[in-house]
């Protein structure tokens, strides 16, 4: 079995369990809404999921058991005993359907008589056997009586069969005023009981499946269902609720943080046989480690399966044609940040389609094909995960970017070209766009610069290239997981902070005369390349002066590179990510901060902001 | 209507907080991580079993001078934001009427997070305005 059949066949037992549960609670109380839509939207994911899955039969199936609650949520028709009995066999055979689907039995399947008992609203045939149950207002004045008036007003529209109690039992002291009525009616529910609250004092009336009957007419369909396929087989996959595996995430990281510690304290001791246990230990929680982040890994295409639609729908809007091409949907990422990215992606598919591709007539005169390619793409490269998003369009326009860049006074007007690196920080800044007008699709407000805002705050990075007449590419470089990441601890003064390593290029111990001044501003020389210098001690405001021996971080994003100068590297190791409520007038460049091994917390510096 | 009420005392006054709003109270660890640009009541970022938050010197913020002597921190959860507040001691908790608005204490430095002052049998104490707190220091 594949593995999206397994998946689906996991899912769908969750929600063929639903509808049983969601039927049964409807058998007892018929007009239960909350079941009803609990029903209609396990039925209604099921038939999603078929069509996706291109499984014909459950969706076929699930789709006539959707059209019939659909009539009964319009109130066209209510829900009968028979047509809940229905129900419950179609949720039989569709359990069926999932298993033949799923092993490619599909086509042995035989749904015909079902489809056409769901497909005609279910009315008891002339003459059938009904039972009401009708329970009397507690208190009801003389209950004997009134129970004898809603028969004598049931009799109106119905052959009664049989009233249990007899009148006599009703007339007598221990009448607690429920009682049942076996009659003989085509009519609908609602008009049996109209017909008996008109008589007062009805407190509840329900008909209730006489169980041996509907036993005696089974449905031709019921001998293709082998009970063998109801008997779920072994699971591959267990639905876990995600707020345990962040629990679980959280312990880890907590462990991880005291396997260091526990490092420090043992080296101390200078016993071999506790370094030996401690260097196990971690071993141990390194594996950990990585199965509970591996348990948080998803697949792209849970996201990413969403996005041709997305193209289409924006193509449509724009009047172009385009298709999307999905590469890489096995590569997994954990699920946190996956669903984070998603919107970031969104936008720059729209973008694509809306900016990039061009209409079908400019394509053609170009020679390219008439429909548009937009690729969106997922690879794992090392530490990280890149998703690119290309189209084959038109490309920027680097004269008009760099014209209205000149009339907003964001370069110098003797500025000529605009690198790859130029034109996407003019793009990404707020406010601007050269669409000459705001499109539907997406031009909402939301530019570059919420894409570029969204993917470093999850400690990614985002890299562009344009080629004029051939397409723009946008690269968006991600951790594979949040909450545990390797970085730097460096030093000034007494203060750590925490540098992570997606960000830093290599350390430097600075050569005398490298580090210089050019026009006034601070520059660190690093073979041949000039590249602006930070100080850490300013940018957090610590206190004192530049020690000796300095050394130095390059960090770079999104091809800017910058050089940080800091007291002293302490090392390198996997820290924690944790978040805390900001406080106000905090110095921006900080996401996060981490717990050291001594149980401090080091801020952690964000170097895609410090950019 | 009575409600329960922290009292705490800084710099020899005593303060009342909503006790519902009190998470835990705990000491100050030795290391507090500073947090750069921050107002300078804020002492900084403390670790409490694996959580992290901001701790505020409540004597700072209320009399402008810096509580050395405090150790004690009651950890305050508002709006789901989670803040330190550094007090000398904590006293009692006690049941107290709501406070009269209008009477503010005089030698307050800063009565913007007050609540007013209320009474309980022969104390009298300042209670303060928690969420306002939160929110006038966290972002």
């Amino acid at each position: 079995m594949s593995k999206y059949a397994e998946l689906f066949a996991t899912e769908s037992r969750d929600h063929l369990t639903a509808m049983e549960h969601a039927l049964l609670e409807l058998e007892s109380a018929p007009a239960d809404r909350s079941a009803l839509d609990a029903l209609f939207r396990s039925v209604h994911t099921l038939k999603g999921m078929g069509g996706a899955m291109g499984y014909g039969t459950v969706s076929t199936l699930s789709h006539a058991m959707e059209s019939l609650l659909d009539r009964v949520r319009s109130g066209q028709e209510s829900l009968t005993p028979p047509s809940i009995e229905t129900l419950l066999q179609a949720t039989d055979a569709l359990a069926s359907a999932v298993a033949a689907s799923t092993t490619g039995r599909e086509s042995a399947l035989d749904i015909s008589t079902l489809l056409t008992r769901l497909a005609v609203p279910a009315a008891p045939a002339q003459g059938t056997t009904r039972v009401l149950q009708i329970v009397l207002d507690p208190g009801t004045p003389l209950p004997g009586a009134r129970a004898q008036l809603i028969v004598g007003r049931l009799a109106r529209v119905a052959e009664i069969v049989r009233v249990e109690p007899d009148v006599a039992g009703m007339e007598s002291a221990q009448f607690t005023g429920e009682f049942t009525v076996q009659l003989r009616s085509a009519e609908a529910i609602e008009v049996l009981g109209d017909a008996a609250r008109a008589a007062g004092f009805v407190s509840s009336l329900v008909e209730v499946v006489p169980r041996d009957e509907v036993r005696q007419t089974p449905l031709s369909v019921d001998a293709t269902w082998n009970t063998g396929d109801l008997q779920a087989p072994l699971q591959k996959y267990v639905r876990i609720e995600s707020r345990r595996l962040d629990g679980l995430m959280d312990l880890v990281g907590e462990l991880v943080t005291m396997r260091d510690r526990l490092q420090v304290v043992a080296s101390r001791h200078g016993d071999p046989a506790l370094d030996e246990a401690v260097a196990k230990a971690g071993r141990l929680i390194g594996e950990l480690q990585d199965g509970v982040i591996g348990s948080r890994l998803v697949p792209v295409w849970q996201v990413f399966d969403r996005f041709p639609r997305v193209v289409r729908e924006a193509a449509r809007a724009a009047g172009k044609e385009a298709v999307l091409v999905v590469e890489g949907r096995e590569i997994e990422l954990d699920r946190s940040l996956l669903e984070q990215v998603a919107d970031p992606l969104v936008h720059l598919l729209r973008n694509a389609v809306d900016h990039g591709i061009e209409p079908a007539d400019a394509r053609v005169r170009g020679g390219k094909a008439v429909e548009g390619r937009v690729l969106l793409m997922a690879r794992r490269e090392r530490n990280s995960v890149v998703v690119v998003v290309a189209d084959d369009g038109r490309g920027v326009d680097r004269q008009r970017v760099l014209a209205k860049a000149r009339r907003l006074g964001w370069v110098t007007d003797d500025t000529e070209m605009l690198s790859d690196d130029e034109v996407l920080r003019i793009i990404a800044r707020p406010g601007f766009s050269t669409a000459e007008q705001v499109s539907e699709v997406s031009g909402r407000g939301v530019g570059i610069d919420a894409v570029l805002a969204k993917v470093r705050g999850l400690g990614g990075a985002v890299e562009f290239s344009s080629v004029e007449g051939k397409g723009t590419v946008f690269q968006l470089r991600l951790p594979v997981t949040l909450a545990i990441i390797p970085a730097i601890i460096a030093q000034v003064g007494a203060e750590s902070y925490a540098l992570p390593l997606t960000h830093i290029s290599e350390t430097v111990q600075p050569a005398a005369g490298a580090l210089r001044r050019v026009q006034g501003r601070p520059v660190f020389v690093l073979r041949g390349q000039v590249l602006p210098l930070y100080s850490l001690r300013a940018l957090v405001g610590a206190a004192g002066r530049d020690p000796e021996g300095q050394q130095i971080v390059i960090v770079e994003a999104t091809d800017r590179r910058a050089a940080v100068l800091v007291d002293r590297l302490v090392g390198q190791q996997d820290i924690v990510v944790k978040s805390f409520d900001l406080v106000r007038g905090m110095s921006a460049g900080f996401s996060g901060a981490a717990i050291l091994p001594d149980g401090t917390a080091a801020l952690i510096l964000d170097a895609g902001g410090l950019l | 209507m009575s409600r329960q009420l922290l009292v705490v005392s800084v710099a020899e006054t005593l303060y009342a907080l909503p006790s519902e709003l009190v998470r835990e109270i705990t000491t100050l660890p030795s290391q507090v991580t500073r947090l750069p640009g921050a107002e300078p009541s804020i002492r900084g970022l403390i670790n409490v079993r694996g959580q992290l938050f901001p701790v505020m010197d409540l004597c700072h913020r209320l009399r402008g001078v810096p509580g050395n002597e405090a150790v004690d921190v009651l950890v305050v959860v508002s709006d789901g934001k989670t803040l330190g507040l550094l007090v000398d001691d904590v006293r009692d908790v006690i049941p107290m009427d709501e406070p009269a608005a209008s009477v503010t204490a005089p030698d307050e430095a800063d009565t913007s997070v007050v609540r007013g002052v209320g009474h309980s049998g022969e104390m009298v104490v300042i209670e303060l305005d928690v969420p306002k707190l939160v929110r006038s220091s966290l972002a």
